[in-house]
């Protein structure tokens, strides 16, 4: 049995038996069940009570070579997911369901062998240990921004940035999202990141797969080109995308994979490095020495990195925090978020600490991009929808101008950013990012 | 206690990477990645730190840290 691709989920669910299960095939009360996550595995589950679960393990076992492990060879005391590792399918003899590892082709070869039985096949939810508890105003900002599907022909952040207009795509131009993975599976990047250009640099994890939904969407963003009904959602739709994966499932990641991330993408000669991650800032403390030190070794390659302000700040309560790490690095573009009315998100953080600047302002507000199948899309806000704009139009101006130094893009960024006075520039920097 | 490390030379220090590298290696430290520009990730004790921050040729040494994002359903990213 293949290890889940887990959040905080397996370790947290108390140890016996039967509540371990109970858990596993259940989301947490509350979650939000149209946008799950799921962990790479599978259920089959009867319906009305029907008892064919165990001709159709045996099957599955005879027809693909699945090894197939029982309950009923263990207590519940002394049961540990290790003792099931060589297992491809696990049969929980008294609750009458499976749990399947498996790839796609073996699930699609069972989704068409159970349609005609009275048997389902569905995905592995994630579970999380400790729901989200949003403060007053994200729950507000939820509840009046609810989740939503783009129309037109494009995104509000696409026609502030000037995308539309602009006669460049990135061809050629090599972007590295560093964040969560991709979603593989979603068609909008069918044929667009060969294996090549993945590289997982979380350990103990081999694909680039997103089981979060982050990475997939700031990948969107900066990357993508249109939705599946022709809304342009994307920056630098031609761009050469480059993924790596250094934080896990549960959006969690060291710093050190970070690092590893940066230099993995400079080894690829990536001219744009998108960073929607990082860590709270309090007033008086400095960057961190080897982040900048990973960001300056990045510039002399070649590469420019942009990075999120950070989403710390709650300003209708006058709480304002400094630029978050890795952003706060000098060889870093830090970048902050507005809305549609080109106001600052209420969340986005500000320049405080000496030296440790907002750039520029993107986009992060009510921002579609794509998302996890079979959704697909999702609307969220962040300076992590912000940073991908800013590094798609990077892109841009990379392809424009192919033979620019990180610091003449960087220039060429502040030249071509559209005022946003009166905002200040602690708030936006040079401006709102536009392209060429 | 074991922690994860990471560990910045003086860039003045650029040119004895190698032998400090070997040196942080008899003092404890289990060096799982070293960069050309001086900076070196492993694992040791945590008593580790304050020892080397003393070293002159050492321009930090922090405890690796996890940064993380919020839960995929939440509306601020």
């Amino acid at each position: 049995m293949k290890a889940p691709f887990l959040g905080q989920a397996m370790s947290d669910i108390p140890e016996s038996f039967s509540t371990k299960y109970k858990g596993i095939a259940s989301p947490v009360p509350g979650d939000d069940l149209e946008n799950p996550i799921y962990t790479g595995r599978y259920f089959i589950v009867p319906e009305n009570g029907e008892t064919s679960l165990q001709e159709a393990v045996n099957s599955f076992s005879q027809a693909m070579g699945m090894s197939v492990a029982s309950s009923g060879d263990y207590s519940p005391e002394s049961f540990k997911e290790e003792n099931i590792a060589d297992a491809d399918i696990f049969l929980y003899e008294d609750l009458g369901f499976a749990l399947v590892s498996a790839d796609q082709e073996q699930v699609q070869m069972m989704e068409t062998v159970l349609s005609t039985q009275p048997l389902r096949i569905e995905p592995e939810l994630v579970m999380y240990s400790i729901p989200f508890e949003g403060s007053p105003l994200v729950e507000g900002i939820a509840a009046t921004n609810p989740v939503a599907v783009a129309a037109g022909p494009c995104t509000w952040g696409i026609q502030a940035t000037g995308s539309d207009i602009s006669i460049f795509t990135g061809k050629n131009v090599k972007v590295a999202i560093l964040d969560t993975g991709l979603d593989l599976q979603h068609p909008d990047f069918a044929g667009r990141v060969p294996a090549a250009n993945q590289r997982s640099l979380v350990p103990g994890l081999t694909s680039v797969q997103d089981m979060h939904g982050h990475g997939t969407h700031c990948t969107g963003t900066a990357c993508g080109r249109k939705d599946n009904v022709g809304t342009r959602y994307g920056v630098a739709g031609d761009s050469e995308i480059y993924i790596g994966k250094v934080l896990d499932n549960s959006g969690r990641g060291a710093q050190a994979w970070a690092i590893n991330g940066i230099n993995w993408a400079v080894s690829q000669n990536c001219k744009v490095i998108s960073m929607s991650l990082g860590a709270k800032v309090f007033p008086g403390i400095s960057f961190v020495t080897a982040y900048e030190r990973a960001a300056a070794n990045a510039v002399a390659n070649g590469a420019l990195i942009v990075a999120a302000a950070g989403n710390d700040s709650r300003r209708p309560g006058g709480q304002i925090f400094p630029v978050s790490s890795p952003a706060n690095c000098p060889s870093v573009l830090a970048v902050a978020a507005i809305d549609s009315a080109l106001d600052i998100a209420f969340f986005s953080n500000r320049s405080i600490n000496p030296g440790q600047d907002v750039y520029i302002a993107g986009p992060g507000v009510d921002v579609y991009s794509s998302w996890l199948t079979p959704l697909r899309y999702k609307t969220i806000s962040g300076t992590s929808m912000a940073t991908p704009h800013v590094a798609g139009i990077a892109a841009l101006i990379w392809e424009k101008n192919p033979s620019f130094t990180p610091a003449q893009v960087k220039t060429e960024l502040r030249n071509l950013a559209k005022s946003l006075a009166p905002l200040l520039p602690t708030d936006v920097g040079c401006g709102l990012g536009t392209a060429p | 206690m074991q922690v994860d490390l990471i560990i910045t030379l003086n860039e003045d220090s650029l040119g004895n990477l190698n032998s400090v590298v070997e040196r942080l290696k008899n003092q404890g430290v289990a060096v799982s990645d070293v960069t050309t520009y001086g900076v070196i990730m492993g694992k040791g004790d945590s008593s580790l730190i304050n020892k080397l921050s003393k070293d002159k040729e050492i321009e930090s040494v922090i405890e690796d840290y996890y940064t993380q994002l919020p839960p995929p359903e939440s509306e601020i990213q």
